[in-house]
């Protein structure tokens, strides 16, 4: 069964606050295309607004399942979390907070995640060098679309 | 300012309880090279965890600098006053609806809390669903889940709801 993707609009009203409506749209179009339809779109809805639109997005779900060894383990808690913290080329930090952190990847008598294990040197390789996709390389960056360079720390944490 | 690309992983640990991660990601890539990065990354970060990896959810901000849009909320508006927007699918039984907020007052018709649907804005709101918008190269037509196409209005009505 294909799954339809979402376009998002947040739409604020006279005090600020916002809302949103959801227009599923077909899979199989390109990006600019959605763009396109997005303008298109974005006008016919702001004629019926009183309020303003204030974004569209585009969201669409990746298919996980051929994801390996990936179930919920015994004693694995959300609360239990893998915090990292990197650099940007501009020296903006980044959080990266995975839960259910594996204990076992934490360094022995520290709270500082064994950076030398093959599973947290991915993560930190992942967010400073990217991964290579067909036709380039995605690396992660923040916001503003500064590129990750360093990793400041990874550690155990947990949240209340 | 270009906002980056967002990918929020999700994740459930043994007793049923949510959580989740995010990544940004730059703009200028595909969606199937979005989807390639979200499928590996989440790999890698179930390596690191003993919670399962439910979702991996990509949000790309569109570009709106090609719609007329108002730059402020109208005196009056309020997210509460919502219109009820359902439409049949060319498959009996599925439907796609959905509730737009702070909907112009206007635009409903008086004495009723039915939507005007003569009116040009809604006309053209409901051409859009059962017609589609032309795009370069195609027409996307809004859908329900399923990837039905919409096919008729059944309703348009007002609703006070928050959410």
């Amino acid at each position: 069964m294909a799954v339809a993707f979402e376009i998002i609009a947040t739409i604020s009203d006279e005090s600020g606050d916002p809302a949103t409506t959801t227009i599923k749209v077909p899979s199989g179009f390109s990006l600019a295309q959605y763009v396109e339809f997005a303008a298109q779109m974005g006008t016919i809805l702001d004629a019926m607004l009183a309020g303003r639109l204030e974004s569209l997005d585009l969201a669409l779900t990746a298919d996980l399942s051929a994801l390996t060894a990936n179930i919920a383990g015994a004693a694995s808690d959300v609360e239990e979390l893998g915090r990292f913290s990197f650099r940007t080329g501009d020296n903006r930090p980044v959080k990266l907070n995975v839960p259910a952190l594996n204990e076992s990847l934490v360094a022995v008598g520290t709270d500082d995640l064994d950076l030398v294990d093959p599973a947290i040197a991915a993560v930190e390789s992942m967010m400073t060098d990217g991964l290579a996709v067909t036709g380039g390389t995605i690396s992660p960056c923040d916001v503003g679309e500064d590129d990750i360079i360093s990793l400041e720390y990874a550690r155990e944490g947990f949240r209340p | 300012m270009v906002l980056a690309v967002s990918i929020r992983y999700g994740f459930v640990d043994e007793k049923g309880k949510p959580s989740f991660a995010k990544i940004k990601v730059p703009n200028g890539f595909s969606i199937a090279q979005y989807t390639e990065f979200a499928q590996a990354s989440s790999q890698i970060l179930a390596n690191v965890s003993t919670g399962q990896v439910t979702s991996a959810s990509i949000s790309v901000g569109l570009d709106l600098s090609g719609a007329t849009i108002k730059a402020t909320a109208l005196a009056g508006a309020d997210i509460f006053q919502k219109a009820l927007i359902q439409f049949n699918t060319v498959v009996a039984g599925f439907r796609a609806r959905l509730k737009i907020p702070a909907v112009w007052e206007n635009l409903f018709v008086a004495g009723s809390d039915q939507l005007d649907q003569t009116a040009g804005a809604v006309q053209s709101f409901v051409s859009a669903y059962e017609d589609g918008i032309v795009v370069t190269g195609g027409t996307i037509q809004p859908c329900d889940d399923r990837e039905n196409d919409v096919s008729s209005l059944t309703i348009a009505k007002q609703l006070f709801r928050k959410k």
